[in-house]
């Protein structure tokens, strides 16, 4: 038993500095942008650069937008699938996994191929290419977000939903004359309130610093400004990594600060 | 640390007291020469070709250092001894004489005698890591609005301490971005030389360079071309203009400092597929050979495949994680308990029950894993800048357009991966039945 406990506790640490060096690695070079001195300078450039602003606040918008239309497609889903079709379960399972294997780059590939096309008959052309408009554009890179933050959210939800008794709480609510809209709204919501929250910063956390998709949608968004300050800076791109790494953190401290001890949510990162 | 010492007209002093008068027609009018040489592990590497060029400037700008090339050596030999106890293991320095014609009581540009020459012989640290991306990734050039100087105004050929069109250009340069070097034309239009760097690129195997009258002499040029000979590349000298660089299979520059420097980019065009391309590679190789030093070598290098592993699994393990516990949550407590109550040691319950039980569990997220790294993009395009061969970079080139435009190509390496894919995801159902019959 000691010898057991001894090495669980050597793959504990090893693991533990494999993941810590290289953060603290790239904290120790942010701090030195000025010669033989640890100062905050890189991060001070990194603040002054308005693009920095700019790329960040489109990416939290389209943060914003991706858990919006992901909750709203995600917990009825799973809803249904709890309460009607739980056969269904280890299938609709399966399809929230595939994102883990479909290659994000194949994905913007397909998107841009078919949304550069108008939708037309014959001659009669209805709707103009998606990626001819900004607007479009985004559509497009929202839709390629939410399904890249599907493990996460339905994940996040699924642990939520057996969580509670949802058949006891549906008839609850059937007995005393509410929809479905009203179950939906204002039982199921309310009580999956901590769920909610972890898949919307799992998901948060996934866009802010997307690359692939923002880059080849060729959006302003904060991960090719990243990508590109790397390609021009030694010190600011650094810095920049680890405020992200920061906000992250900040978020999983929330989620795990509000769940206590109800849900368990996994802290993970996909390659996109 | 001391001080450096340095040389300078007949004394060796350290750099705080080596004073030169500041009615110097060096620093008045750029009037002097200079050239640079370095040490490969400490020694000094191809002294002699340096001062002997030194000389042939100093022959053509009509200055007289007051000693002759041997005492040059030697008094370039000596600084460098003197400044041993500085140096650093893993740093090499630039081995730098710089003659100006020398102090005037009252200067103007047109009375040029002066008493005597002012030399000054110095050495300073390389700098590798400043180095280290130029060879990972390459150099992006750009083509300046300026100029290089005319051999009818001063031959390129004589290292001129005034350098005013060079750094004008590189200023140019830098406002496309922080490591962007220029590539100077000459007034027609030609390819002449990059700042301080002799250009080649590589076409049909073939190495090729501008004609010897419009570019600076360089050592290292020189010697590229030696290796070349003996490697069996044919390498010629004619004209070309920045269309044949955009076309050509790979380029390169050549300077004292850094040997042979891959260039990736001349004004946005990408030039070739690999960075070092496999020409490059190989005179940097034979080079390396030579003098017993291996750039691409240096230890552990993350920008590997390798290094690129390592980074992978950074993502993975929590991947891993993710999927694998609710299959170790299945593992009830009972079959540990009835294999102890039948004798059977930990090795034996993880031997011949645990493991089993998860095995298609471990198969199946084995392929998940496989399938995520497979697909994997951003990681590997933002560690190696594109450098590495993997079917997600190529098909992002395709959809940029990069190298050689073909999206037929694209398509059937997007196609390609899907069936990959299919087939994992294929295997990961058939596995995860198998492994319902005991977790569940």
């Amino acid at each position: 038993m000691k010898r057991g406990t001894f090495g669980a506790w050597f793959w504990v640490v090893l693991g533990g500095l494999y993941f810590l060096l290289p953060l603290l690695g790239t904290l120790d070079f942010s701090l030195r942008m000025r010669r033989g001195v640890l100062s905050f300078d890189a991060y001070e450039k990194a603040f002054a650069d308005p693009q920095f602003g700019q790329t960040f606040l489109f990416s939290n918008q389209m943060a914003l937008l991706t858990i919006i239309v992901s909750l709203l497609l995600v917990v009825p889903t799973a809803y249904w699938v709890h309460l009607r079709v739980p056969r269904l379960r280890s299938v609709v399972e399966f399809i929230t996994l595939l994102p883990f294997v479909i290659p994000a780059i194949v994905l913007v590939f397909g998107m841009i191929k078919i949304y550069s096309r108008p939708l037309a008959f014959g001659s009669l052309e209805l709707v103009r290419p998606l990626t001819n408009s900004v607007w479009g554009t985004n559509l497009l890179l929202v839709a390629g977000y939410v399904v890249l933050s599907l493990p996460y959210m339905y994940r996040a939800v699924d642990t939520g939903l057996r969580a509670i008794d949802v058949r006891t709480l549906t008839e609850a609510a059937q007995s005393l004359g509410a929809g479905w809209p009203t179950i939906l709204w204002k039982i199921i919501f309310p009580n999956l309130r901590t769920a909610l929250l972890s898949g919307a910063l799992l998901t948060f956390a996934i866009v802010v610093g997307e690359l692939t998709l923002a880059n080849f949608l060729d959006r302003p968004a904060f991960g090719p400004y990243l990508w590109l300050l790397g390609q021009h800076r030694a010190y600011q791109p650094a810095a920049l990594s680890i405020i992200s790494f920061g906000l992250t953190w900040v978020a999983m401290g929330v989620i795990q600060f509000l769940s206590r001890g109800r849900i368990k949510p996994g802290q993970v990162a996909g390659a996109h | 640390m001391g001080e450096r010492i340095v040389y300078l007209n007949g004394q060796f002093l350290p750099e705080a007291e080596a004073k030169v008068s500041v009615f110097d027609r060096g620093f008045f009018w750029g009037d002097g020469v200079y050239d640079v040489a370095r040490t490969v592990r400490h020694v000094p590497y191809k002294l002699r070709e340096h001062v002997d060029r030194l000389y042939r400037s100093l022959r053509h700008v009509r200055i007289d250092p007051g000693m002759d090339a041997d005492k040059m050596e030697a008094v370039s030999r000596e600084v460098v001894e003197r400044n041993r106890p500085h140096w650093k293991p893993h740093e090499d320095f630039r081995i730098v004489q710089h003659v100006t014609r020398g102090p005037q009581a009252y200067t103007s540009s047109g009375d040029f005698h002066t008493p005597r020459a002012t030399v000054l012989v110095h050495c300073t640290e390389m700098g590798f890591p400043r180095l280290a991306r130029g060879y990972r990734e390459g150099l992006r050039l750009i083509t300046p609005s300026i100029r290089q100087r005319p051999s009818q105004y001063l031959d390129p050929r004589v290292k001129s301490t005034s350098k005013m069109g060079h750094i004008l250009a590189e200023m140019e340069a830098r406002q496309a971005g922080e490591d962007v070097s220029a590539l100077l034309l000459d007034l027609d239009g030609y390819v002449t030389e990059g700042i301080s760097a002799n250009f080649f690129l590589v076409e049909r195997g073939a190495l090729v360079t501008p004609p010897a009258l419009e570019v600076l002499a360089g050592v290292t040029g020189q010697t590229v071309m030696d290796l070349a000979r003996t490697l069996g590349i044919p390498a010629q000298q004619r004209p070309f203009a920045p269309y044949d660089v955009c076309a050509a299979d790979e380029a390169f520059l050549t300077s004292t400092s850094y040997f042979v420097m891959p260039v990736s980019q001349l004004n946005g065009h990408r030039i070739g597929a690999a960075v070092p391309g496999p020409i490059t590679g190989r005179l940097l190789k034979a080079w390396g050979d030579a003098i017993g030093l291996e750039i691409y070598d240096h230890g552990f290098n993350l920008y590997s495949f390798a290094g690129l592993s390592l980074t992978y699994l950074y993502f993975q393990f929590p991947l891993m994680v993710l999927i694998m516990a609710p299959a170790l949550d299945g593992l009830k407590r009972e079959w540990r308990e009835a294999s102890e109550n039948l004798g059977a040691t930990s090795q034996q319950y993880w031997r011949y029950i645990a493991l089993p039980i998860l095995l298609p569990s471990i198969l199946g997220t084995m392929i998940l894993l496989f399938g995520n790294a497979f697909g994997a993009y951003a990681t590997a395009f933002a560690l190696t800048g594109g450098s590495l061969n993997l079917v997600t970079i190529q098909i992002g080139a395709q959809m940029r357009g990069d190298v050689l435009h073909n999206p037929g190509l694209g398509y059937a390496l997007a196609f390609g991966m899907v069936i990959v894919m299919a087939i994992s995801i294929g295997l990961y159902t058939w596995l995860q039945r198998l492994s319902e019959r005991w977790l569940r």
